[in-house]
């Protein structure tokens, strides 16, 4: 089997992206990179008026994240293992929504440009839950500048990363419904997920807790 | 007005445009769709070896019977391309009737509430994102509380 040695957790706001790279890291014996989102100065500007901010907002990401993507790629990654708590991707995901369709046609173009230098996952995990679920997270949490976000948002969000995902097809993909796994408190759920990384073959597998 | 439930699914082409285009259609029958659970990536159901599925639940409101409500659906099925083919194969949209407000129904082919609902775990988180407090015929337990309990079960599968 492949090594997968640059490994990608996405899901929407409130899923649990970097405490779970945070956990998976330490078990794979990986380097962890996380994204830098509270040093966009205009986040708490959009989340307070979205339409104005967007495409400030937007463009930083955009930098920041090529900036730290290319970084990525400079890593030795023969001998080390990374993992990260974002998909390059999710900037366009989230452009396609905040933008105005002229702002979005400009924006996309700038994407298209950087997005070959962006170096592949080895295997992608997305994390999908409802809004209601993940609202009620984002709540608990309290993180200061998500304290402005709608629930329409956040089905916004959903609705736009599961369709996104239904056709990825960059990387073999593990979507786990996190509905019923806790990984911050249970070490065999996590356990459960490092055998899943281990042993994937498929280019896609759904992970679920069933009754 | 009794509250009717719909499962929308689709797991070839652009599954997205699939289901807004049966939502459309639903409009133009006269039906009206009054709450949208999000659109979620499922697993295949009974036949595996297929795409995952794009599923999506629907509260409408409208004046037809469950057995007119069933033809129409029939028919946008048909409309938009599904052929009458493999139970449980590939599909371009599934339309089927899960609740029907209090009513029960045990006919060849038409079975309310959905027969196979209770099985799904997707279909209920579906439910749960727009319904939690409905409680289904039969049952003294609230989607809310019926998802709560399952899921603590905690058994783990896995799919293709």
């Amino acid at each position: 089997m492949k090594e997968r040695r640059f490994i990608v957790i996405e899901g929407v706001i409130g899923a649990g992206k970097t405490a779970l790279a945070g956990l998976l890291a330490n078990r794979l014996h990986a380097g962890i990179i996380q994204e830098q989102f509270e040093d966009n100065p205009f986040l708490d500007k959009f989340y307070a008026d979205r339409r104005k901010y967007a495409f400030h907002t937007q463009l930083y990401f955009l930098m920041s994240r090529y900036k730290q993507q290319r970084e990525i790629s400079q890593i030795d990654l023969f001998s080390s293992r990374v993992i990260t708590d974002y998909l390059f991707a999710k900037d366009r995901i989230f452009a396609e929504i905040n933008l105005s369709e002229d702002e979005f046609a400009l924006y996309d173009k700038i994407y298209g440009l950087i997005e070959r230098d962006i170096p592949r996952p080895d295997l992608t995990i997305y994390l999908q839950a409802s809004p209601d679920f993940l609202f009620r997270r984002i709540k608990h949490r309290d993180r200061v500048f998500e304290r402005e976000i709608e629930y329409e948002y956040i089905e916004q969000l959903c609705n736009s990363y599961n369709t996104f995902f239904f056709h990825y097809n960059t990387s073999p993909l593990l979507i786990v419904d996190i509905k019923g796994f806790d990984f911050l408190r249970r070490s065999n759920d996590v356990d459960l997920l490092c055998n899943e990384i281990k042993t994937l073959k498929e280019p896609r597998r759904i992970i679920s807790r069933q009754w | 007005m009794e509250h009717i439930y719909l499962l929308l699914g689709s797991n070839i082409g652009n599954v997205r445009q699939n289901i807004d285009r049966a939502l459309t259609a639903l409009k133009h029958s006269n039906i009206k769709v009054l709450k949208k659970s999000t659109a979620r990536i499922t697993q295949p159901w009974g036949k595996a070896d297929q795409p995952d599925f794009l599923n999506m639940v629907v509260q409408i409101a409208c004046e037809y019977t469950p057995r007119e409500l069933l033809g129409i659906l029939k028919s946008i099925e048909r409309e938009m391309g599904r052929t009458v083919g493999e139970r449980w194969g590939p599909r371009i949209i599934d339309l089927d009737i899960l609740f029907y407000g209090s009513r029960t129904l045990q006919e060849d082919d038409l079975v309310i509430p959905h027969p196979h609902f209770f099985d799904r775990p997707f279909a209920v988180a579906l439910m749960n994102d727009i319904a939690p407090q409905f409680v289904p015929p039969g049952s003294d337990m609230s989607i809310a509380e019926y998802y709560r309990d399952r899921i603590h079960e905690r058994k783990t599968i896995h799919c293709h």
